[in-house]
């Protein structure tokens, strides 16, 4: 009895192993090249420009409109995007839509912003660092005491030390308690770099789903409930510094709406979200003195949608192309294998066991190999009846079934 | 009567279990004072932040050698047994045969076990010391996968060992334990298993009776 | 019950290579039974058929009326079991393995064992491995007395032995065995070690069983003859009910054969063969063996 159910569950192993590692081998094989198109907003002649990798030199990028461009006709296109190279050769434009071009200015309203999709899903040692964010040598520092956020206090250990710092506990403790916060913390946020201009500290979502802003302000606490709803499902604050002091960073919920924090009294701008998959999608936000481009990237199509400065959708644009699963090895594979399990995946920086592509159609080979099997079976004069689970396998599993009841085969264990 | 097996077993693998939790108190020492150091001389905010944001790890001198260990402890445990087909007289023994090499294997098991939670203890013990207790959560979870691919290694070693049919069966057998064995090092920075450890502990644990189809083999004579 | 092992009908193949077809032989309790054959014939195969170390292609053993692929723990304490080459636990020493071994056998003795070990001139504290290959089988043999079991499988006990220790091996188990309700099973290429001490014989070729009889009979029925050879018509000779084995050295022509010296040369006559100066020529049982086995 022990036999059977170690033999069965070996066959499970292999079959597990062999759709890891079969479809893996299979992809580093056969993988094509895919192109992908990087899609930008001209503020100049209004409209997206698709730049895709092409054997022609002549055509660098193709508008909207279906007019093509080269590659040094395609700069003026992006003024604010190339505004260094631009101004290099003094071919900036003196104004767009009647509004005058000063470099400080555009460089200041210049931003991209890249969040993938698992850093969506990070783990975290929850320890952290609280920079003083006006440092008085301008440089920004990390400081001597990490903080962390326990059930009653918020708790700064010196590093150097491992002890508690009790007047920084003390006073930000307080602080907290007096803003109302509900210990302990459910989530912290916070962009802990040295190599920014200025520190907006942490955003701290307490036991009641209420958001405050933690921050160091001369040696003192500041400490703000923040004013977001506390029905809004946060998956991910991603705070990002900026010059342009609008937005301390962009927001995901859980059902994958994506919001601006307003540096006006935290209030939140949402973002159009139109085909948005958080677990799928790469969030590619460009920025710049008239609009901002919000792209969702997936594996097979760009979502890109333009806002003006006052977030009213300008035009939107969506491209498909085909991944590798669509192409002919793609098509291929959906006949070889069932299933892929895989260990790691897009949507996670977590390690864990994904099943994924799931394809009907290899049953084809399923039969082929279960009539195989049944023909290899007759001529070795096994039974049909004995090994009836060997079959079921074989018929269910494909390929992955087939090589595990010959690695270990019934008559091992009688 | 287990416990005579237990007594033959121990007089195997005894140096070589020592040896391992030598190599193990070595790679400790030099994880301690490394820590130590850097406390002394530099800067340990840089460094914990390095450790929390870099996702570099101050243990990875630990990373393989679980598997080591598990290798060890079974050509110490199984080696004798299949040279000369010794296996034979374990397998004579007045028992029922399953439970001879289950208890052959508990004993291994148990031994590897008791190294790793001596080692766990150690490192628990100065890591706390360093630093609050969110990074032992972290070194836990970040070594689960080592020390589990130690104890499956050896699970997978003893049954390729004690495998009758050379180069095709046993090739077969290295082949999947690679295959396995390289999921559980399949990844970067720390916690990566958080979410997972526990389907592929018990996947492992499954790996452990894997032992008794090569002793059903072995006794079949298949060669 | 009558057998202390009954074979009935084994058939074995490795791969494609037939060891021996329908073999069966019984043993009865209280007998010691040899079984003989050069190298390579299927002793240690039957031996690990007899030990469930190997499930034949078809056909069955019973030891004390249990099924040699499923003994119960209780059948397998009652077996002692010798390895080919007096293969032990060689990583503990001699008074670990004696320490070890008691504790599964509830008619443990240790007497036996450390008389052996006291002849051996050894220390306790000596391990298996640094000792030499006549001293292990002194180990092993004493471990199967001490066991005190009422069957005895002894795979080639004179591999690597030199005569003494053979001498000495034989003479311990008669001691054991003498007014005792023993059964041993003993497998060797050596014949005349065993004359006077097996009941019974198997003699293995190649592919099949070539005598089942015991010693005595052996001995004394079965005869080498000789004659010169005149013409061709030794051509003729072959392999047959009569002519067990021939050998032809030079002019000369030898005959093994279980019939009488009148029955050989009626028979060759028959079959128009000149027969010369046919004489007997008496040999020793190791020459009988040799000559029934043939020296290849």
């Amino acid at each position: 009895m022990l036999l059977k159910l170690s033999r069965i569950v070996l066959i499970f192993i292999v079959i597990l192993i062999a759709s890891v590692y079969l479809p893996h081998f299979y992809w580093m094989a056969a993988s094509p090249r895919i192109h992908k198109p990087n899609i930008y907003y001209s503020p100049v002649i209004k409209k997206f420009l698709t730049f895709k990798y092409d054997n022609n030199p002549n055509v660098f990028c193709t508008a909207s409109d279906g007019k093509t461009y080269s590659r040094k006709g395609s700069d003026t296109l992006l003024p604010f995007l190339n505004y260094r190279l631009l101004a290099a050769k003094s071919s900036m434009p003196d104004s767009i839509d009647d509004i005058e071009i000063i470099l400080e200015d555009v460089r200041r309203n210049n931003f991209l912003l890249r969040t993938r999709p698992y850093q969506l899903d990070l783990p975290q040692i929850p320890v952290y660092p609280l920079f003083e964010s006006k440092p008085e040598r301008l440089q920004l520092e990390i400081p001597e005491c990490f903080f962390r956020i326990t059930k009653d206090k918020m708790d700064f250990i010196n590093t150097k030390t491992n002890k508690q710092n009790k007047q920084l506990t003390e006073i930000f403790t307080k602080s907290l308690v007096k803003a109302g916060f509900s210990f302990p913390s459910k989530n912290i946020f916070g962009n802990p770099t040295t190599r920014k201009a200025f520190d907006e500290g942490y955003f701290v979502i307490d036991n009641n789903n209420f958001v405050y802003h933690i921050k160091m302000l001369k040696g003192k606490p500041f400490c703000v409930k923040t004013g977001i709803p506390n029905d809004i499902r946060i998956k991910k604050i991603i705070i990002k510094e900026n010059s342009l002091k609008e937005f301390y960073g962009h927001m995901i919920t859980k059902d994958d709406r994506v919001f601006f924090i307003l540096y006006d009294q935290y209030k939140l701008q949402e973002l159009p979200n139109e085909g948005y998959d958080s677990s799928r999608d790469h969030v590619f936000m460009v920025g710049n003195l008239l609009y901002r481009t919000i792209s969702f990237i997936s594996t097979n199509s760009v979502t890109s949608t333009v806002v003006n400065r006052q977030y009213k959708i300008v035009d939107t644009l969506k491209k498909t192309w085909k991944d590798k699963y669509q192409l002919t090895p793609g098509i291929i594979s959906s006949y070889i294998f069932p299933f892929t399990i895989m260990t790691q995946d897009r949507s996670s920086y977590f390690t864990n066991i994904f099943i994924k592509h799931i394809s009907f159609k290899a049953i084809y080979l399923h039969i082929f190999l279960l009539i195989f099997t049944i023909i290899y079976y007759i001529k070795r004069k096994k039974s049909m009846i004995k090994n009836w689970l060997d079959l079921i396998f074989v018929l269910l599993f494909g390929i992955y079934g087939f090589i595990s009841i010959l690695l270990f085969q019934r008559e091992d264990i009688e | 009567m287990f416990k005579a097996i237990g007594y033959k077993e121990w007089l195997k693998i005894r140096w070589a279990a020592l040896g391992i939790i030598i190599a193990f108190i070595l790679v400790f020492i030099n994880t301690a004072l490394t820590l130590s150091y850097i406390v002394r001389t530099s800067d340990p905010n840089l460094y914990w932040n390095n450790l929390i944001f870099r996702m570099s790890l101050y243990y990875s001198l630990l990373k393989y050698l679980p598997l080591l260990a598990g290798i060890i402890i079974s050509f110490f445990q199984f080696f004798p047994e299949i040279s000369e087909n010794r296996l034979k007289l374990a397998l004579h023994l007045p028992l029922n045969e399953k439970s001879i090499i289950l208890n052959m294997v508990a004993f291994g098991t148990t031994t590897l076990l008791a190294i790793f939670l001596f080692i766990i203890l150690l490192f628990t013990l100065m890591i706390l010391y360093f630093f609050p207790v969110e990074f032992l959560y972290s070194f836990l979870i970040t070594t689960a996968p080592w020390f589990l691919a130690g104890l499956t290694i050896y699970w997978l070693a003893s049954s390729i060992f004690v495998e009758p049919m050379w180069l095709f069966r046993r090739l077969f057998l290295i082949l999947i334990s690679i295959a396995y064995i390289s999921l559980l090092y399949a990844s970067k920075g720390y916690n990566n298993f958080e979410v997972s450890i526990h389907w592929f502990f018990l996947i492992s644990i499954f790996l452990s009776v894997s032992i008794l189809i090569s002793t059903a083999r072995f006794k079949k004579g298949v060669i | 019950m009558e057998y202390a092992v009954e074979c009935k009908n084994l058939t074995h193949y490795y791969g494609k290579r037939l060891i021996y077809e329908n073999m069966s032989f019984n043993i009865k309790k209280g007998s010691i039974f040899g079984l003989l054959g050069k190298n390579g014939t299927g002793k240690t195969t039957t031996i690990n058929i007899l030990n469930g170390y190997l499930k034949p292609k078809s056909g069955q053993c019973l030891i004390f009326g249990e099924d040699s692929q499923k003994l119960s723990p209780q059948t397998k304490a009652n077996v002692g079991f010798l390895m080919e080459g007096h293969i032990q636990y060689n990583f503990m020493n001699i008074s670990q393995i004696e320490k070890f071994y008691a504790q599964f056998y509830p008619k443990w003795n240790n007497a036996p064992y450390w008389e052996l070990m006291s002849l051996l001139k050894v220390l306790p504290e000596q391990k298996l491995s640094s000792m030499s290959c006549g001293q292990r089988s002194q180990v092993a043999l004493g471990l199967i007395l001490a066991q005190d079991p009422d069957l005895m499988i002894l795979d080639d006990y004179s591999m690597g032995l030199d005569p003494g220790y053979r001498r000495l091996f034989i003479d311990y188990l008669t001691e054991y065995t003498k007014g005792r309700d023993k059964t041993i099973f003993i497998t060797s290429h050596i014949i005349q070690d065993l004359e006077g001490f097996v009941d019974d014989i198997v003699i293995l070729d190649y592919k099949n069983v070539l005598l089942s009889s015991t010693i005595d009979d052996f001995k004394n029925n079965f005869r080498r003859f000789r004659f010169i050879l005149t013409n061709k018509s030794h051509q003729k000779i072959e392999k047959d009910a009569t002519i067990t084995n021939f050998e032809i050295i030079k002019n000369n022509i030898f005959i093994y054969s279980f019939s009488d010296i009148n029955k050989v040369r009626t028979y060759l006559q028959s079959k128009n063969i000149s027969v010369k100066d046919l004489e007997e020529i008496p040999m020793t049982l190791e020459d009988a063996f040799i000559g029934l086995t043939g020296k290849y």
